[in-house]
């Protein structure tokens, strides 16, 4: 157990490797850098900066002093917000995202799966149409629509909750963003939680059970919820990422200050310090996750065994 | 004594094809302590009665009739009443021990819960009942068993714990749904032996369900014949082995390789099953029938004896000539 953790984990530096490569050359392929403005800036200023930020080297050379400050901890400056460097920006915002993913994790894991549970009992009956349908609806409707809508309704008309900021994380102001973030992930989760349990249902190991006499309920506390788990797990797992990596248009709408803002502004002003710090640390949490949900499913499923 | 009667038990579907009937008019009964064999192909109704019973129809099923256990109908049971009833008076064991015990499940709970749930035990009693009674299915080493998960025994093994699990309440009767058609032929034969130990040992009735009519001359008192859904015969065992009744009988027979016999090619049946959409009015099995008359297309002929507890539902064969089945070389 502990050997396969640690080889997973060893396997994980020349993915990361390969992750940064990739990102690093995307990012000075795409045209244009940080520096270029409407009015071209001195030629002497321009190499000054160049020289500065090392991009005057040959491109691997640039990519290992990069790969070199990073192993001591160290993501570089940001090319664009001068005065911070990445770490900095990073600590300031990450807590942000962080907060609302978690919070947003919390209830929709157990909302989803309780709805889809509720579906996969009620099979093709009208309880089931209709979640199904509220899910379908939750699935397809998009963040940047949503997010206008919960505000237009509970701040503007209802006047319930702000329609913005973060002011330190007060309750008061998490409530929209966590919910615009959560109700599609909940529509998800419903949906891959009742496939799973209807399959699960069909299985012959529940005639089994339902010939034993044992009660619906204790069968399907005992005898499906833990089949019914693996999909939903699977699926959780980058979910998981996603969501505490921040969002675009939840920090852009609401005005949190995540570093999905980060992301993305860095990508268009070819900010490559920010962007590549981001994208290390999706990646690292997208492989650390990935792990755990392997581990789990050896504590779900006792065929599994690593 | 009957422990078991029913009567007249219909089993429909409604499916996005039409109304299937999947089992008509069926009545048998169940003596206290007897093998009774349901034998038929695949579709002919026969598992689909016997899960009617255990209140397994899938959700678009409807099953009507009546089924007497003591005097009390199944069929028209609480979900809550037939719980008690299932496992303490009724046992069932499944066709494919790989997928009928529940992977997940170590198992020791899965035959202690059995127990719990409907004799109250505590936990440690019912590991103990348990242990015993995975002894007495012969499963060598039953304690370390309780902790092992069952995708680390073998086919037989997990029949054996399938059969414990069914008879830990002493039930008086146990449904066995083919329960050796999975199973390799050197671990049938010893699952049979196994269950007829167990059946003098307990008194249990079984009410065997198979396809292969080596188990039912091995194991049964009287067998019952279905096609399409309908009961064609139903006779003691050593009657319909030596003068099956109904000409679909004589066929089935007919169709067992023998190894005194030079034959060319094994005789079987011409045609199909009938589709259990196309409800038809006559006999269920007149298209396929050299005796075949007129009436037969036209009306279901009803189950009536021949011969002392010899019965049979044929038009042709059921007045008075019963012809024995001849072998042809």
């Amino acid at each position: 157990m502990l050997l396969y953790i640690l080889r997973r984990l060893l396997i994980a530096i020349p993915t990361l490797l390969f992750i940064a490569l990739v990102s690093f050359w995307l990012m000075h392929v795409a045209p244009g850098g940080p520096f270029d403005m409407e009015r071209p800036m001195p030629e002497v200023v321009r190499a000054n900066i160049e020289a500065k930020f090392h991009l005057d080297e040959p491109f691997l050379t640039q990519f290992f002093i990069y790969i070199g400050d990073f192993l001591q901890g160290d993501l570089g400056p940001s090319f664009v917000y001068q005065d911070f460097t990445v770490t900095q920006l990073v600590a300031q915002s990450w807590p942000v995202s962080a907060t609302l993913g978690v919070l947003s994790f919390c209830i929709s894991v157990p909302t989803g799966m309780l709805l889809g549970a509720l579906a996969a009992l009620n099979r093709n009956s009208r309880l089931d149409y209709f979640l199904m349908s509220l899910s379908m609806t939750g699935v397809v409707i998009p963040a940047f629509v949503l997010a206008p809508v919960m505000v237009t309704i509970f701040s503007i008309q209802l006047g319930w909750f702000p329609a913005g900021g973060w002011e330190g994380g007060k309750p008061i102001f998490l409530v929209l963003p966590v919910m615009s973030l959560a109700i599609g992930s909940i529509a998800s989760i419903a949906r891959v939680t009742r496939g799973a349990m209807i399959e699960t249902l069909n299985q012959p190991y529940i005639r089994t059970a339902r010939a034993k006499g044992l009660s619906t309920g204790y069968i399907l506390f005992h005898h499906a919820l833990r089949p019914s788990l693996i999909p939903v797990v699977a699926m959780l797992g980058p979910a998981f990422v996603a969501v505490v990596t921040g969002s675009v248009i939840i920090d852009i709408f609401f005005g949190t200050g995540g570093m999905g803002q980060h992301f993305v502004s860095g990508a268009l002003n070819r900010d490559y310090g920010l962007v590549m710090g981001i994208t290390l640390i999706v990646a690292s949490l997208t492989i650390f996750f990935n792990l755990v949900v392997d581990l789990l499913y050896t504590i779900i499923d006792p065929r599994i065994r690593i | 004594m009957t422990i078991l009667s029913v009567e007249n038990m219909n089993v429909r579907f409604e499916t996005p094809d039409g109304l299937v009937q999947a089992v008509s008019d069926l009545s048998f009964k169940v003596k206290a302590g007897e093998t009774l064999g349901i034998v038929g192909e695949s579709g002919s109704g026969k598992s689909q009665s016997v899960f009617a019973l255990m209140g397994l129809t899938a959700d678009n099923g409807q099953v009507t009739g009546a089924a007497n256990l003591h005097g009390e109908n199944l069929l028209s049971m609480s979900k809550r009443q037939l719980n008690r009833v299932l496992a303490e008076k009724i046992g069932m064991i499944f066709q494919d021990p790989m997928t009928s015990l529940n992977p997940f499940m170590k198992i020791g709970k899965q035959l202690c819960e059995v127990l719990i749930f409907h004799k109250g035990m505590s936990k440690s009693q019912a590991r103990a009942e348990s242990i015993r009674m995975l002894d007495a299915v012969r499963i060598p080493s039953p304690k370390i068993r309780m902790n092992q998960y069952p995708h680390e025994l073998s086919g037989g093994m997990r029949q054996r714990v399938m059969i414990a699990m069914a008879l830990l309440c002493r039930p008086e009767l146990l449904i066995a749904d083919e329960p050796t058609t999975a199973l390799d032929v050197t671990v049938q034969a010893q699952i049979l032996v196994l269950l007829r130990e167990l059946q003098a040992e307990f008194n249990t009735a079984i009410l065997l369900i198979t396809h292969d009519m080596g188990v039912v001359a091995e194991m049964c008192d009287r067998v019952l014949v279905m096609y399409g859904g309908r009961k064609m015969e139903e006779a003691d065992t050593d009657t319909l082995f030596e003068s099956p009744g109904h000409p679909y009988t004589q066929g089935l027979l007919k169709a067992i390789p023998s190894i005194t016999e030079d034959m060319q090619r094994l005789p079987t049946i011409p045609g199909n099953p009938p589709s259990a959409l196309i409800n038809s009015k006559g006999c269920p099995f007149h298209e396929r029938c050299h005796h075949s008359q007129p009436v037969c297309r036209t009306s279901v002929p009803s189950v009536l004896p021949v011969a002392g507890s010899q019965y049979i539902a044929c038009h042709v064969m059921g007045k008075d000539n019963v012809t024995p089945l001849v072998r042809t070389a």
